[in-house]
């Protein structure tokens, strides 16, 4: 039916009225439905078609007449006044120009309206020019704006040229109008934003100038206003793409035409199509124009020229910037400035900045680098107007905008392509963000199926990951080469400005989410960053360098808005791509790592304290760089700290040395002088490190002295609760209560006063309050901001777990112990969800006075161990001490806390902790001994509410047993391993876990045989997950292999062992050249297995080699796996 | 390629295959080297793309005498980018519960655009089955810029021909894809 549809639907098309419902009626005789779909076809044309009249007949009114001005006289067309062309008098000419005549017409006796005439010189394919501008009239139709002029219709003359019939417009050129009327540099601004309007609105509807020119652009008065109007629409492509080209030059050489608007695609003459940014160039050389009194190229220079000559200097040469143009120009430069009411000097200054950005970049070489439409450049002259800050600006300020404002531009892509279809024009503003979108669109998918798949596919994502660090190896290498070749520093720093363009951008933007800084709804903030992070993987996928910094900023901004879940994923993944796909050892490493470890610490989620300690390491390792001393010492410092199975404890001991190294050698005139020294009070402040901390009082006063005039809030924040802190301690009620009143009445001018982020500083008032001796105002205060902290979304970790504190405190210090009991236990139960290393800080605050001697016990038992670490001292030689402090936890334990309450398994915990520090330690087996005994007796039952508990102290008295050689206990928790592992790994969920803490706990269990080859899947698996957390971590992917191993699954095993390896050289403080025995060891007894021979005895040579070295061969473990793997190659 | 090409004119399907991948992986590679090249978003068009595509192809594997095919070809290569493209991004964004919203506050519009670009394809598609050269002429006209004399002389029938089949295929999508959700801009005749 269609095809019949067709053959009625062609013919009718040719008919109107009354015969087309003839033709209807006789074509479709018997068959209503094809009548009623043609009918409906039919309408459907005419709306598309339509419009047209109406819209032209609108646009009619008001209008006088046209006057089109060429600068140069040109052939003749052979008609005169008096003639008639079709259904036009024409009535005189009113000028001339380099492709024709224009003359003043009248349309039929009948319309009598007044019209331009533009009769087209010979030389051009009258039937072409017809065709083609037949070909755009529907889009031309559809464009309805005061500031454009229509073409109504083409024809031929008589002779065979072809003619454009337009509206008639009295006026003149936009630029002579200035002159004459003196305008202002405002005024010629406001003029020209008109133009704008009027070109975007072509550009929305489709149609292209191609040849905008101040002549193209008269202004004509209407009810005592100027009122610009663009001429000559659509009639540039009718007459051929390269009109202009054609123009410059007549048949004779002779320079005709207007090469100075022309932009540098045009000149190129490739055929490559212009687009709209061809438009956008011409309006920028017409702004130049307006604001300077002269072209950006002088015309006489480009005249003399040959045309291959102007086609260079358009396509490579920059034009001077507008306010540096007028400072050259002489004498003239008064008379120029006369015209816009001002002097030479002052037209210089008010051009220079913002109007020389904006001209510029309208005028880039590069049509991408425009402004993509012409509203955006008008958006940007209106900011200049209203004194606020542009987008065009120096290149990276325009680069970072450019990046940021996409998404308005392909919203606007979108409406304009589906327009489009229906107008039948085939040219459009800004469609070519589709494919590029398309690009990245792939990526998103991979990464969606990652996180839809899991693990699986997130072998694909590293993968991804590789080959992005593999292209920024290359790019790198690309640059480089181009340096050593042209000695081209700036490109280098270029790149490196960019990338910091960008994040700047995102941090003056995002950083709004500072609720210390500025005032923004918290929801919009949200839905922005929540964009924000869904874009910026696509966004950047090839620029792995701003894609780590966004995510930095985001990460960072979710923290501040109280999500430190939301903001993980993004500080995780930022710090991957800075160390494994940029490899990079830099400040911006150390800022995420900054952060990271303060998120990890707020939701007790990551092994905070050691990225605490590597990035104080990475910034005193950047400020050795430029003092050698400082850069021997370090090196001397780190050598030992680097074990990753390091204890918390020992942590402190090298955080120590860092400390009174970074005391010595940094100076406050270092930029990261207060990073460095926030970051060394940070850690040992939360641990309880005291003798780390005696001057910090004194120092945060100091730098919440400077800290609050800076805009950075984290630091504010920071320094003004540890401020308080000291202050209260030191009894300064009155001082305490005062900083906090200050921050809330400051907060909540910004924010209001009832955001949750003012109840950190109410809650610190409560306490004060409470010290006074106001229990009731307190108690309410407190309250308050208990359940205001609480809520979810405004949740502070560290600031509810406080304000609990202070409640136990009041309800205690008032006498009713039985009102503090339930926020005791709610801390008891918030530290049992946390990794010991935290734990065991709060635990001295988090149980009640009733606790005191534990606590003091543990306390004196973890002295006792630094001590030891501080010296060369074996632990084995103060064994009569640490069995005497043994027996007091043990004693205080049974006496205070009874058997199965939460307050014993938390003391369990710690016992378990302590075992594991002594388990290397020859000469306590006793004292670990009865340490674990008590300890597994008492977590034993709790074994359904907290299997992990008990897995931990099983897989630590699992490797107590195989050290004291006793079988057949090793057996017997071998099968209660076996039993309980798969029970509480296998749900990875169920296990709030640090990651560092889970590769202890899943080392202790693989490193020794024993356990059942399921129970081996089972751990190989939840250490895959561990490596999410970290998936750079060398000695989670040896765990994994050797889990896997165990598990029989030799082949999978060599793939995780030769990555470990692998990540183990790259990182050459911890493996360097020679990787790790644990590595070596498991690789042979795999490929052994395997029956790989060859590959078998290299990795048992260098296995070999490593246990030559003391510091790997004094390790028990080592000695045990080189021993395993001598047996297994035996066989 | 010229030879490909005069096979694939001559109705060779695998050498028309042939040819479809080629200028896919060229139109691909081009909008990628584009990115890389400026690192900022540009503003070709798809017209541009396709002719720029064309122009490669050409400068390296043969001469211009079958360039208007070589457009019409790319005009389909196009339309499945854009198709494909529009999908993705469409699965893309049901798949995340973010609402887009720009920078600046404004709410992004695309949505409803990247609906009718899938509309679009989808109606071409089904344009396709009723009339497949209708469906051909909106692609060559729409994508690859063709007037209706070049498209004319791809399908070899005359410019009146394509000029109806033109004007009845535009009606035909108008009313497919609901005038009130497309042409929202212009006035009810």
């Amino acid at each position: 039916m269609y095809g019949r549809a067709l053959e009625v639907f062609s013919k009718a098309l040719g008919l109107s009225g009354a015969e087309r419902r003839a033709f209807l009626d006789s074509a479709c005789t018997g068959d209503a439905l094809m009548r009623a779909e043609v009918e409906s076809l039919l309408a459907h044309d005419a709306a598309v078609e339509g419009g047209g009249e109406e819209a032209e007949a609108r646009a009619q009114k008001g209008v006088l007449g046209v006057l089109a001005q060429e600068s140069n006289g040109g052939g003749d067309t052979g008609c005169r006044a008096g003639d008639t062309l079709g259904p036009y008098k024409l009535l005189q000419q009113i000028g001339e120009g380099g492709f024709g005549t224009v003359f003043s017409a009248e349309q039929a006796p009948r319309l009598r309206r007044r019209v331009a005439l533009k009769v087209l010189k010979a030389g051009m394919d009258t039937k072409e020019v017809i065709g083609r501008f037949e070909a755009e009239r529907n889009a031309l139709s559809l464009m309805n704006h005061p500031n454009i002029a229509k073409v109504f219709d083409v024809g031929a003359t008589p002779s065979g040229r072809p003619y454009f019939v337009m509206e008639y417009v009295e006026g003149i050129a936009i630029t002579e109008f200035c002159d004459l009327e003196e305008l202002s540099l405002e005024a010629r601004m406001r003029l020209f934003l008109e133009v704008c309007a009027a070109v975007q609105h072509a550009h929305q509807k489709g149609v292209i100038h191609r040849d905008l020119k101040p002549s193209n652009i008269m202004v004509t008065m209407q009810d005592g206003q100027p009122v610009p109007k663009v001429i000559d629409f659509g009639i540039a492509k009718a007459t051929g793409q390269s009109l202009t080209d054609q123009t410059v030059f007549t048949l004779h050489g002779q320079l005709m035409g207007t090469p100075e608007y022309m932009s540098p695609e045009q000149a190129e003459m490739s055929g490559v199509g212009v687009d709209s940014t061809t438009d956008i160039y011409a309006l920028g050389v017409v702004l130049y124009e307006l604001l300077t009194g002269v072209l950006p190229f002088d015309p006489k220079t480009l005249r003399s020229r040959g045309l291959a000559e102007i086609h260079r200097i358009l396509r490579e040469e920059e034009p001077k910037r507008p306010s540096t143009r007028v400072s050259t120009l002489g004498p003239s430069t008064t008379e120029i400035g006369k015209r816009r009411r001002t002097n030479p000097r002052k037209l210089k200054s008010d051009l220079s900045g913002d109007l020389d950005w904006i001209v510029m970049r309208a005028m880039e070489k590069q049509r991408t680098r425009r402004y993509p439409t012409a509203s955006e450049l008008a958006a940007d002259l209106r900011r200049h107007l209203a004194h606020e800050p542009v987008q065009a600006g120096p290149p990276s300020a325009v680069y970072r905008m450019r990046k940021f404002v996409r998404r308005n531009r392909v919203a606007v892509s979108f409406a304009t392509m589906a327009l489009l279809l229906l107008v039948g024009g085939s040219v459009g503003t800004t469609l070519g963000m589709l494919d590029a979108r398309r690009e990245r669109a792939d990526a998103v998918d991979a990464r969606l199926l990652a996180e839809a798949a899991g693990q699986a596919t997130e072998a694909q994502h590293l993968e991804a990951d590789a080959q992005r660090a593999e292209a920024v190896t290359q790019r790198r290498e690309a640059v480089a080469q181009r340096e050593r070749a042209e000695d081209n520093l700036a490109l280098a720093t270029a790149e490196g400005a960019r990338a910091r363009a960008v994040t700047d951008f995102l941090l003056e933007t995002l950083g709004l989410a500072d609720p210390d800084v500025t005032k923004l709804p918290e929801m919009s903030m949200a839905d922005a960053l929540d964009a924000a992070a869904a874009q910026v993987g696509e966004a950047f996928a090839d620029y792995p360098e701003n894609e780590a910094e966004i995510r930095r900023v985001i990460g960072t901004a979710y923290d501040t808005l109280g999500r430190p879940d939301l903001a993980l994923p993004q500080l995780r993944r930022a710090l991957h791509l800075y160390r494994n796909v940029l490899r990079s050892e830099r400040t911006e490493l150390a800022d995420t790592m900054s952060v990271l470890y303060q998120v990890g610490q707020r939701v007790g989620e990551v092994d905070w304290v050691s990225i605490a300690r590597n990035t104080l390491e990475l910034r005193l390792s950047i400020l050795a760089e430029t003092d050698p001393d400082l850069a021997r010492r370090f090196g001397l410092l780190t050598v030992d700290a680097k074990d990753p199975f390091v204890l918390p404890l020992l942590v402190r001991k090298a955080w120590g040395e860092l400390c009174a190294l970074a005391r010595e050698r940094i100076r406050p005139s270092d930029g990261a002088w207060p990073n460095v020294r926030i970051l060394m009070y940070a850690v040992p402040l939360t641990m309880g490190w005291r003798s780390l901390t005696t001057d910090a009082p004194e120092m945060m006063e100091e730098l919440l002295a400077q800290g609050l005039t800076v805009t950075s809030h984290r630091r504010v924040r920071y320094v003004t609760k540890m401020a308080l802190y000291f202050r209260i301690r030191a009894g300064d009620y009155a001082g305490a209560k005062a900083l906090a009143s200050e921050r809330v009445a400051r907060l909540t001018e910004i924010l209001g006063p009832d955001h949750w982020y003012l109840e950190t500083y109410r809650s610190v008032i409560g306490e004060c309050l409470a010290a006074e001796g106001r229990h009731d105002e307190a108690q309410a205060i407190l309250e308050r901001s208990l359940a205001v902290l609480e809520r979810p979304g405004a949740l502070i970790f560290e600031d509810a777990v406080e304000t609990r504190l202070r409640l136990a405190k009041l309800h205690e210090a008032s006498g009713h112990p039985e009102r503090a009991a339930p926020h005791r236990q709610a801390l008891v139960d918030y530290a049992l969800g946390l990794p010991f290393s935290i734990q065991w800080t709060m635990l001295r605050d988090y149980l009640g006075p009733e606790y005191t001697e534990v606590v003091e016990a543990i306390d004196e038992f973890d002295a006792l161990v630094l001590q030891c670490a501080g010296s060369d001292e074996p632990l084995r030689s103060r064994a009569g001490e640490f069995t005497a402090i043994i027996q007091r936890i043990l004693e205080t334990r049974r006496r205070l806390c009874p058997d199965g309450g939460s307050v014993a398994l938390l003391v369990a915990g710690h016992m378990v902790e302590r075992a594991e520090i002594l388990l290397s330690a020859s000469g306590l087996e006793e004292a670990r001994e009865a340490l674990l005994v008590e300890a597994m007796r008492l977590v034993r039952l709790h074994r359904d509410e907290r299997p992990l508990q008990h897995v931990i102290g099983a897989a630590i008295l699992f490797s107590h047993l195989l050290d004291l050689g006793d079988e057949e206990r090793v057996r017997a928790v071998c099968l209660e391993l076996d039993a309980l592992v798969p029970e509480v790994l296998q749900e990875p969920g169920k296990v709030n876990f640090g990651a560092l803490n889970s590769n202890s706990l899943t080392w202790y269990l693989v490193k020794s045989p024993g356990l059942a080859q399921e129970t081996y899947a089972v751990i190989a698996r939840f250490a895959a997950l561990v490596l999410l957390a970290a998936p750079d971590r060398a000695e989670y992917s040896n765990t994994i292999g050797v889990a896997l191993y165990r598990a029989g699954r030799y082949e999978e095993a060599i793939g995780h062992l030769a990555e470990s390896d692998r990540l183990l050289r790259l990182d050459p403080e911890r493996g360097g050249p020679v990787g790790s025995p644990a590595d070596q060891a498991f690789l042979a007894m795999a490929h052994h297995r395997l029956g790989h021979g060859a590959e078998a005895a290299e990795a048992m040579e260098r296995l070999g080699r490593l246990m030559q070295e003391a510091s790997a061969a004094l390790r028990p473990e080592n000695q045990a796996f080189l021993a395993e793997a001598e047996a297994v190659l035996a066989d | 390629m010229s030879a490909l090409f005069e096979r694939s004119r001559n109705g060779d399907r695998e050498a028309s295959e042939r040819m479809f991948e080629l200028v896919h992986k060229e139109l691909h590679g081009l909008a990628s080297r584009m990115m890389r090249a400026e690192r900022s978003d540009h503003t070709l068009q798809p017209t541009a793309l396709v002719n720029e595509a064309c122009l490669r192809l050409f400068a390296q594997h043969g001469d211009w005498d079958g360039r208007q095919h070589f457009l019409a070809l790319a005009a389909t290569v196009m339309r499945r980018v854009l198709g494909d493209h529009a999908r993705r991004h469409g699965a893309d964004k049901r798949g995340g519960a973010w609402r887009r919203i720009t920078l600046d506050g404004r709410e992004g519009v695309e949505t409803d655009q990247e609906h009718e670009l899938v509309a679009l394809d989808t109606a071409l598609e089904k344009l396709g089955t009723l009339h497949d050269r209708q469906a051909r002429i909106v692609e060559m006209r729409y994508l690859a810029g063709m007037t209706v004399t070049e498209v004319a002389e791809v399908l070899e029938v005359s410019r009146s021909t394509i000029e109806a089949e033109w004007r009845m295929a535009r009606a035909w999508l108008h009313r497919e894809l609901g005038s009130g959700g497309v042409r929202r801009d212009e006035p009810t005749p």
